[in-house]
């Protein structure tokens, strides 16, 4: 598993270690990882007690990390790891399979953003292609859920080629505004499309899974929907990971970095342009499909220019060179939109719209890279800084 | 004749698109940024309005110049506090940072007053007057009226004051307007103040002629920036053109019964990335190099 | 009239001048001459107030300008004629002068215009002309006008025979030289070559890697030689 360069999307991995220690390393440091996740939901499922699971995977990452001599960023994954499969017995699956949802959509404009400098006001209409082609599938057609997954990461995809096309010929300014239209116009799209895909009340989508028993432990349908979409969300930071570091992704940011002198060297633009919005779009198709089973409905109004912002947003914040930006930002972007409804200030309840204004002005003067590009750089870890470099 | 109809009825809502789209116009050429959060500091000015009109019971004519100088003002502290620290930052920070500024705004109007549509009061009463077989509303010309001395207004003060032309100048070759003594922060400052106030204006009208609500810009915030798309960013003149002529062809689009109301605003949205791909810089801008 | 005292300005680790120091005296016209990179346009920005300067002293009229901001430096009667013009293109030639005149407290009407252009006729004819449009040397002629229109007692004249025929140089001089004398305008002239600076000048310092490198009355200009060994050093 690898983390994303840190600059500007065009950073240079760090000195090369010799192929065996490389070797070692990566054979091994999946262990820490497994190690952790398993302790975990051991000690959870003996137990119940979800602070004592935690502890555990976390000593478990770094002991086995240190042991087995792999370095410091398996030692974090493990840490993240352990986290995010003891979170569902200390928080509402439903609100983090939300989490996991923008994840993965923001991860989509890392893609787009972070690697080929493009600005896209449309990942919310993205993301409800995939949503409503699950709902339409399953509620109109009979289609196993699961099954509609993969159609609205394809549906995901032929959107982002249908719109891309387009929009990757333009730039800065004119490509925000245009993506904007598109945002803004696919609520009225799906409404005048009318009662085939709901009409403004919108289609109600099957439970998707039942309650399952696992030891001593009840696992019921929304947890057992958060692991299923975290294993979703691992695929996808897998497969993102593996682009990002290939040549292709080296060329997407060369791209960014200077489009004339990319060409030059051979680097087609347009192709990585069109390409970056269709892969970003299938991620988006992703998270909608995981978004209509978990909510459980998909109406015409959740996928236009506010939802996109939120996206934007997320990688805005949490920065957008990194995946794991990516998703700190859906983290910061949740807490600040779904989880309050106001605070009272003097004897004023402020609307939340006003601190996630805040918020979001705030974090974009002061921080540099968001908020990941901020711990990287300001706490001046070693540990962490080598936990996030590629060897 | 219909069509002669929705020509005249869209000239209302032409007036609003026209003065948003001058108003990111003018903040363009000042600071180089598009304000995305145009329409809502609009809408909160608007909310502001009503509450001199309809709590404290000033008269209209008042309320509106009030509201310009409250919008100006606004627009002032959002160029010196937020925009004047970042303009040395990623393109991709600063559109951010007006989005920023949209979520403010717009939770800033939710705070004080129920988002819920508001009637809004007209600057005058009385039937609509009747051309031959085309009615026309009473409000929409007095709409249309204050528009336009808003614009000739703005004219006067770029042709006519030392204002005027400091941003002229400073908009023009900015180096050069410090070696004159001239500061470009405070043309900027001015930039912003008159454009918010301009939307304040179009605020007062929109809610005139649909109803004050929290929403009530979106649309026309897509609306006005394909307007400045069309027109070219860098020209007023585009700006108002395009806004005349989004006005009319939304309106025409939407009583034509197979198109309607709903497909009116995708059917812009193509239309607009037709206009870019041919020609990217909207119809009345400057041609700029660059790769396709 | 100007002092400047071990001025040094720097951009990032490169040192653009190095410590340098010199005096103008009221009514006088300096001339400062090197070859490129040598660092005259950068002493002339930091003496404007247009960029700021890592340390030394400006003094104007025995003040010490500190950190004056340029439009402060104008409205005292400093002024800068930008080496490349730095025109406004596509304001007209009178907008120009309006410009160049907006720090001042009174009104800038048709009559200021006519007094400013006494010594530029071949401007009067272009008035409403887009300055982009001009030719070279009334480019020049314009950037000088806009300067005084901010009735300056001080001006720094950077390259101002760049790009023009011997010819329009000629005139060039004329016109300052006619500044001088009816005007009592006290000047900084900064170019490349002595060309210019030799017909105006009493006194001509060279500039070499940031540092004044060597100094010649008008008088000891004749001998080329003594100022091409002081360029090279």
């Amino acid at each position: 598993m690898s983390a994303a360069p840190q600059e500007g999307g065009s950073g240079s991995p760090g000195r090369p270690a010799t192929a065996a220690q490389r070797g070692s390393a990566t054979r091994l440091g999946w262990v820490p990882a497994f190690v952790s996740i398993a302790l975990t939901l051991a000690v959870m499922a003996a137990t119940g007690s979800a602070p004592g699971a935690l502890i555990a995977g976390i000593a478990a990452a770094l002991l086995a990390s240190r042991g087995l001599r792999t370095g410091p960023r398996s030692a974090l994954i493990g840490i993240v790891l352990a986290a995010v499969v003891d979170a569902p017995f200390a928080y509402s699956s439903f609100n983090l399979t939300q989490i996991v949802v923008l994840a993965i959509g923001a991860w989509g404009l890392v893609i787009l953003g972070g690697q080929t400098g493009q600005i896209s006001v449309a990942q919310g209409p993205f993301v409800g292609v995939g949503a409503y082609t699950t709902a339409v599938l399953s509620a109109r057609f009979g289609v196993p859920l699961l099954a509609t997954i993969p159609v609205g990461v394809v549906a995901g995809a032929i959107a982002g080629l249908l719109i891309g096309i387009p929009s990757s010929r333009l730039r800065g300014i004119y490509q925000v505004i245009t993506t904007l239209a598109v945002a803004v116009s696919f609520p009225t799209l799906l409404l005048a499309i009318g009662d085939p895909v709901g009409g403004s009340t919108g289609i109600a989508v099957p439970e998707p899974f039942q309650t399952m028993q696992v030891g001593s432990v009840d696992l019921d349908s929304t947890q057992l929907m958060y692991f299923f979409a975290v294993a979703c969300a691992l695929v996808v930071w897998v497969a993102l990971s593996r682009i990002i570091w290939s040549r292709h992704g080296t060329a997407m940011r060369a791209v960014r970095q200077n489009e004339i002198v990319a060409a030059v060297n051979g680097i087609s633009v347009s192709h990585y342009r069109i390409a970056s919005f269709v892969l970003s779009a299938a991620c988006a198709g992703l998270a909608g499909s995981l978004s209509a089973m978990s909510v459980g409905a998909v109406s015409p109004d959740s996928f236009g220019m506010l939802y996109s912002i939120q996206f934007l947003v997320a990688v805005a914040v949490g920065g957008a060179d990194s995946l794991m930006g990516g998703l700190l930002g859906a983290v910061a972007v949740f807490l600040l939109t779904t989880s309050f409804s106001g605070i009272p200030v003097g004897g004023i309840q402020v609307s939340n719209e006003v601190v996630y204004g805040l918020v979001i002005i705030l974090a974009l003067v002061l921080l540099k890279g968001g908020i990941w590009g901020a711990l990287t750089g300001v706490f001046e870890s070693r540990w962490l800084k080598r936990a996030v470099q590629m060897h | 004749m219909l069509l002669l109809q929705d020509v005249v009825s869209a000239f209302g809502a032409g007036a609003v698109y026209a003065l948003v789209a001058l108003s990111l116009v003018i903040v363009f050429r000042a600071t180089g940024v598009i304000n995305f959060a145009a329409g809502e500091i609009a809408t909160f000015t608007t909310f502001v309005a009503w509450e001199l009109l309809a709590d404290i019971g000033l008269g209209f004519w008042l309320t509106l110049a009030i509201v310009m100088v409250f919008s100006a003002f606004v627009g002032v502290l959002v160029y010196v506090f937020i925009m004047h620290p970042a303009l040395d930052k990623p393109e991709f920070v600063i559109v951010m940072l007006t989005f920023g500024l949209f979520e403010l705004f717009n939770g800033l109007s939710n705070t004080f007053w129920d988002p819920s549509p508001r009637s809004f009061p007209a600057p005058v009463e009385g039937p609509p007057i009747v051309i031959g077989s085309i009615f026309i509303t009473q409000e929409s010309i007095v709409d249309v009226a204050i528009a336009l001395l808003v614009m000739v207004l703005l004219m006067a003060v770029f042709r006519f004051t030392k204002l005027g032309l400091g941003f002229r100048a400073t908009t023009d070759n900015r180096f050069a307007a410090e070696v004159v003594g001239i500061r470009p922060w405070q043309m900027y400052a001015a930039g912003w103040a008159m454009a918010t106030a301009m939307g304040g204006v179009a605020g007062m009208m929109l809610a005139n002629m649909l109803a004050l609500s929290a929403s009530m810009m979106g649309n026309v915030l897509v609306f006005a920036l394909v307007a400045v798309i069309i027109g070219g960013l860098e020209s007023p003149l585009g700006a108002v053109v395009g806004g005349l002529l989004i006005a009319v062809v939304a309106g025409v689009f939407s009583s034509l019964s197979f198109i309607g109301t709903d497909l009116a605003t995708p059917l812009m949205l193509v239309i607009v990335i037709i206009v870019l791909l041919v020609r990217p810089s909207g119809l009345f801008g400057q041609r700029k190099a660059g790769l396709l | 009239m100007l002092e400047i005292r071990d001025l040094q300005v720097r951009y990032g680790a490169v040192t653009a001048v190095q410590a340098v120091s010199l005096d103008v005296a009221a009514k006088d016209i300096i001339g400062l001459i090197g070859p490129n990179g040598a660092g005259k346009s950068s002493t002339a920005l930091a003496v404007a107030g247009l960029i700021r300067p890592s340390s030394g002293s400006v003094n104007f009229d025995g003040r010490s300008l500190g950190s004056l901001s340029a439009a402060s430096r104008v409205q005292a009667g400093l002024v800068l004629v930008p080496q490349g013009r730095q025109l406004f293109p596509s304001l007209s030639v009178v907008d120009n002068l309006r410009a160049g005149a907006w720090r001042l407290r009174q009104r800038f009407d048709r009559s200021d215009v006519d007094e400013l252009l006494r010594d530029f006729p071949a401007l009067q004819d272009r008035l409403e002309q887009p300055a982009g449009t001009l030719s070279g040397g009334e480019q020049q002629m314009l950037a000088l006008a806009r300067a005084l229109a901010s009735h300056p007692r001080f001006m720094i004249l950077d390259e101002p025979s760049m790009g023009l025929s011997p010819i329009m140089v000629d005139r060039v001089a004329e016109v300052i030289g006619r500044l001088a004398r009816e005007r009592g305008m006290t000047m900084l002239v900064i170019d490349q070559g002595i060309g210019l600076v030799r017909r105006v000048a009493s006194r001509v310092l060279v500039m070499a890697q940031g540092r004044i490198v060597g100094e010649q009355t008008a008088r000891e200009l004749a001998d080329q030689s003594a100022v091409e060994a002081m360029y090279f050093r």
